[in-house]
């Protein structure tokens, strides 16, 4: 059996090992040798020759392996991946599998295995692994991520860059179908989805830039490169690289919009650009240079510059051009002329610069071109009319024309010259420069000034050409000097002498005699001198800056406002003499505006650092050539004013503020009693609270305010004004206001009159409403009425309590004192019965106190309709026996179906008691006669009660007679009781009692029911 | 005569006066009781008699309130009649009101030796009638 396994084994593609331990020998199959290259002879067959083969690292790890296998009794297999060194020296990769077949105890005795090569399997992992490795490593800093499809196991792998572009998470695991996805639906997916599938087929590789969406939902441009790899004709695996490319793409799709930006600045530029080729011809034109020189642009790109530019121009143009491409200028600028396409000649000023390669080779020039046709047009407009001037002026006297060559030599002399400078033709032309007729420092001083302008030297006879060299006029003020030394001012223009082709061929100057002038100027000067004198003796300080604000001139006066001398002043900077920059400031503004400033306020300095207000009047002063030179103007010290408003202000502030805190209203009110008109001139918001009127409103028309003036007080009000207005008295009054919102208010006010001049009477016043105080008082003079009656009747219950009931008890105690101390009986009985006399008046003195309680606490009792007369003859019927009895005489004159509201109880009692009171005191000399009375005064009902009985002495009684207990007649039946009840009764319904008697004759109540 | 002879009680209250004169009675404290119903009785009673110092009481018990005449009044009168009486007359105003206004209005009257605040006690009339015979 063993020997067919053998041949069997021996036949397959693997290698074969036996290896008996106890004896250390080893078979090793032909397969086992010829793996590592051997012939089967060539080598022995014991453990040695493969420990022999195997690479060092590798035979550790395989003895361990082994001794693990061993020692666990075959539990823990024995498999390696090891490296054998093959006979050509390469390395051999070996997947070596064993078992021990045969143990004697936990001894091995045989160990068998085979030997299968991996090394095609591990160089591919190896490489994939290396390559990943590098990819990784390299990509990860240009942001390249790698790929792979491993068509074979159908396994995608990504690299963490890849994952990242996708912006998915590092363990997220990619498919071919969701790493499709990820491309951009349309073109983006349907080309990678070509590219991948041909590369499977054809082998063919691919780099494609397309969008993905990302996880996150980003649309990107990617880069992404394809290779596949084939084996026996079938692809077995893709990989590639994966970029972000949206930066680049960005970058390109700016680029293309500056592209199009330039295109556009290009196309519709206001002046004219050309691409010019470096032979000349047009490669590139805009709109503009083809309307400058009226071709089409199809006309002009078949075209070269050189075709279109004027002869006389183009030597200088290509000189320059070459000067261009031989790197000795960056740029040139020329003023040249072209032929427009009818013919006709334009300037242009032409500016072209080169365009190198990256290389530095020249690829091509910018030119722009502009349109000069009209300057130049102007500018030889002016040279054409000041020939003519020339020779105009050459006739005239008062003006000296001095041509010149090129260096100076005076070529022309005029007429006008000879007689203003004392020189003949001869004696200057040809001989002299106009030097001579110059005064040296002035020349000697101008030309430094230029020098330092320009920054060159200049000197001699340049000191005058300077400006006229470069096609400048210059007109300036110079001192000429005749031949007999005298001199006089002139004004000079230099210009320079063009010949037909714009060369300067020499220079001219035109001077004018400005002695006239001159003359005025310090005539001019002499009266401002005087005028300076007037202006020192005036408040007002005079003074002249120049145009950067340096102080000409100002009044010495200026030393009593701001302790500066004059001296001090002039030449300095009006700067530093403001206290607040900003006023300058906003004065030039003022004056550059409208040329000049009226009563303009601004803030200097002393000379003690002290703020003075300043009130300007100034304006501009200018050049002959309407350039502002400077300015001019006077000044008022008005800082007392300004102190003065400010203190106003401060103080009106101040007053109005607290006025508007006020509860009332402070006002000036100013009355003309002529015309019985008057106003508030002024009057703080709180009138508005006390009148409802706002102050504006009665600013010239005080009507509105005695509107609202109640009209029962208006009268009152108009009175006491005028009073006070007569007498000049304060004013003050009390009185109703009826307002709109409010209803009727009280006010109170106060004034104090002040007589005009115009006989019109202001008051200073203050008005409040007092309302509040006014309600106050009468809700505290009720209720000091209530009071006093509340304690009268307190007084009256007290009195009761401590007089009455006290005598009652004072009796009882007495009579019991009297009875502890009684010696028999019948004086007991005596006594007693005395006792029981005072228990009965103490009960009627309680029944008493009991209705005047009850009086005096039912406050709301009830009412109804009465028929008074109806209640009287009622009265009547009750006292009938006594009114036989005492043969008296009663007449009702109430008029039958009387009725008033009131108290049945209490009309009953009332009515009773005045009634029987008639009958009990009468006259003992004459029979009883009573009348009883109505009238009703505006809804007031008068019971009136006459008779003629014996009558009270009011003097004596009067006070007395309505009190409790109070009996005056001496009559057996008067308790004192029944006045005090009724007037009590009367009173709890709002009524009152009036009483008139004389002793002997009668006496008639008034009872005032409500 | 240090002895009060006449004493004389003016006074509305009949059971005040019963008592007080019981009381007089028992002690024995005096004989002669003159009682008057109000102040105006009073007067008209001594009027006629000032110059009768014999007849004159002693001792005066005032009551305030009374009706036709009260305790004020009667001294109102009593003052004018006083000049003409030669008699030193004792006049105590015993009132049933405790009432300050009333103390106060008695201590007006130099005339009025005290203020006597009802019920009379024993001791109280020991004291008006027992002093007077020191």
């Amino acid at each position: 059996m063993e020997d067919i396994y053998k041949v069997i084994l021996e036949d397959t593609l693997s290698g074969y090992w036996d290896w008996n331990i106890p004896e250390g020998t080893e078979y090793l199959s032909p397969t086992f040798k010829s793996m590592f290259g051997y012939e089967d002879h060539e080598l022995e067959n014991s453990p040695e020759t493969w420990q022999r083969l195997i690479f060092p690292d590798d035979l550790t790890v395989v003895l361990k392996n082994y001794k693990e296998h061993v020692e666990s009794q075959g539990e823990i297999p024995y498999k390696n991946e090891v490296r054998y060194r093959h006979k050509d020296g390469s390395t051999v990769w070996v997947l070596c599998t064993g078992r021990v077949i045969e143990w004697d105890g936990k001894d091995p005795i045989r160990m068998v295995g085979c030997h299968i090569d991996i090394t095609k399997q591990k160089e591919v992992e190896k490489k994939l692994k290396s390559t990943q490795e590098l990819l990784n490593k390299t990509n990860e800093a240009a942001l390249v991520g790698g790929w792979e499809v491993d068509l074979i196991q159908g396994r995608v792998a990504w690299t963490d860059v890849t994952k990242t572009i996708h912006e998915v998470d590092k363990n997220f695991e990619p498919d071919l179908e969701s790493g499709i996805n990820f491309y951009r639906e349309g073109e983006s997916r349907e080309k990678i989805t070509a590219a991948v599938e041909k590369a499977i087929a054809t082998g063919e590789s691919f780099d494609l830039e397309l969008q993905i969406t990302t996880a996150k939902n980003n649309l990107i441009w990617i880069r992404t490169i394809g290779q596949a790899e084939f084996e026996k004709g079938k692809c077995v695996r893709l990989y590639g690289a994966f970029q972000d490319i949206s930066r680049r793409k960005k970058a390109e799709e700016q680029l293309k919009i500056s592209e199009v930006k330039f295109e556009d600045a290009f196309n519709y530029s206001a002046i004219g650009m050309a691409l010019v080729s470096l032979e000349g011809k047009w490669m590139k034109v805009n709109k503009r240079l083809c309307d400058l020189v009226g071709y089409t642009e199809e006309e002009l790109l078949k075209i070269t510059f050189q075709d279109i530019t004027h002869p006389d121009d183009l030597d200088i143009d290509l000189e320059n051009i070459q000067n261009l491409l031989s790197d000795k200028i960056d740029s040139y600028s020329m003023e040249k002329r072209y032929f427009t396409k009818s013919g006709e000649t334009v300037w242009v000023l032409l500016s072209v610069s080169l365009v190198r390669n990256v290389d530095g080779t020249p690829q091509h020039f910018i030119s722009q071109i502009e349109d000069v046709t009209k300057r130049k047009k102007a500018e030889q407009d002016l040279q054409k009319a000041h020939g003519e001037l020339t020779s105009i002026f050459s006739a005239i006297n008062y003006v000296s024309v001095i041509a010149t060559d090129l260096d100076g030599t005076i070529k022309h002399f005029s007429n006008g010259s000879e007689a203003l400078l004392g020189y003949t033709k001869e004696e200057m032309v040809d001989v002299h420069s106009p030097a001579i007729i110059h005064l040296e420092n002035e020349v000697v001083a101008r030309g430094k000034e230029l020098s330092k302008k320009h920054g060159e030297e200049i000197a001699g006879f340049d000191v005058f050409i300077h400006y006229a060299k470069q096609d400048r006029y210059e007109s300036r003020e110079w001192t000429y000097v005749r031949k007999d030394g005298t001199t006089f001012p002139v004004q000079l223009v230099v210009s320079a002498v063009k010949n037909n082709d714009g060369e300067i061929v020499g220079y001219l100057g035109i001077a004018t005699d400005i002695s006239e002038v001159k003359n005025v100027y310090h005539a001019l000067q002499e009266s401002e001198k005087k005028f300076r004198k007037i202006f020192e003796n005036v408040q007002d300080v005079f003074y002249q800056a120049d145009y950067d604000g340096k102080i000409i001139e100002i009044s010495p006066s200026i030393e009593k406002y701001s302790g500066f001398s004059r001296e001090e002043i002039i030449g300095k900077n009006v700067t530093e003499f403001y206290y607040y920059a900003e006023d300058r400031e906003k004065l030039l503004e003022a004056l550059k505006e409208s040329g000049n400033v009226n009563d303009f306020e601004v803030r200097l300095k002393t000379s003690s650092d002290e703020l003075i207000y300043v009130s300007v009047n100034a304006h501009l002063l200018f050049d002959e050539h309407m350039n502002i030179k400077g300015v001019e103007g006077s000044m008022r010290d008005i800082t007392e004013r300004k102190q003065a408003e400010s203190l106003l202000k401060d103080s009106h502030e101040l007053l109005s503020k607290m006025s508007e805190q006020l509860p009332g209203a402070i006002y000036q009110y100013q009355y003309f009693p002529d015309t019985g008109k008057s106003s508030f001139p002024f009057a703080s918001i709180g009138l508005r609270e006390v009148y409802e009127v706002m102050p504006e409103y009665v600013k010239d028309d005080a009507s509105k305010v005695f509107e609202r003036i109640h009209k029962d007080d208006l009268e009152d009000v108009t009175k006491t004004i005028e009073h006070s207005a007569e007498t000049l008295e304060d004013w003050n009054h009390e009185y109703r206001v009826s307002l709109p919102m409010k209803g009727i208010r009280w006010v109170k006010g106060a004034a104090r009159p002040e007589k005009q001049p115009d006989d019109s009477i202001i008051w200073h016043g203050y008005i409040a409403d007092v309302t509040e105080a006014k309600e106050k008082e009468e809700e505290l003079n009720n209720t000091v009425t209530i009071v006093g009656e509340q304690n009268k009747r307190l007084f009256n219950f007290a009195h009761i309590v401590s007089h009455n009931l006290r005598s009652h008890s004072g009796n009882f105690e007495l009579l019991l004192s009297l009875i502890a101390e009684a010696k028999d009986e019948s004086e007991k009985n005596t006594l007693f019965d005395h006792l029981n006399t005072v228990s009965k008046q103490l009960n009627e003195t309680i029944v008493h106190l009991n209705e005047v309680v009850s009086i005096q606490t039912n406050i709301n009792l009830q009412q109804k309709s009465l028929d008074l007369h109806q209640y009287v003859e009622n009265t009547l019927g009750i006292l009938a026996g006594d009114i036989k009895k005492k043969n008296a005489i009663i007449t009702n004159k109430i008029p039958e179906g009387t009725t008033i509201k009131y108290n049945e109880a209490y009309m009953e009692s009332i009515l009773l008691n005045f009634l029987s009171n008639a009958l009990k005191y009468k006259h003992p000399d004459r029979d009883p006669e009573v009348r009883i009375n109505y009238e009703n005064i505006e809804g007031s009902p008068i019971i009136e009660v006459k008779d003629n009985g014996i009558g009270i002495d009011l003097n004596k009684y009067g006070k007395k007679l309505f009190g409790m207990y109070k009996t005056f007649h001496g009559n057996e039946d008067a308790k004192g009781i029944g006045l005090f009840i009724t007037k009590n009764q009367i009173e709890a319904l709002g009524g009152k009692i009036e009483v008139e008697s004389k002793v002997g004759e009668g006496t008639t109540f008034k009872i005032y029911l409500k | 005569m240090n002895k009060i002879e006449i004493a004389c009680i003016i006074d509305d209250d009949d059971i005040y006066v019963f008592g007080i004169k019981k009381l007089i009675e028992m002690h024995k404290y005096c004989e002669n009781i003159l009682v008057f119903k109000n102040g105006e009785d009073a007067i008209k009673y001594l009027t006629p008699i000032v110059t009768q110092t014999n007849e004159l009481p002693d001792i005066i018990l005032l009551d305030i309130n009374m009706p036709v005449m009260d305790g004020w009044s009667f001294m109102e009168e009593f003052v004018k009649l006083k000049p003409q009486i030669n008699k030193q007359i004792t006049i105590y105003m015993v009132s049933s009101s405790i009432h300050d206004e009333d103390v106060n209005k008695a201590k007006l009257f130099t005339e009025i030796s005290d203020y006597i605040v009802k019920p009379i006690k024993s001791a109280d009339l020991k004291r008006m009638f027992v002093k007077e015979e020191e």
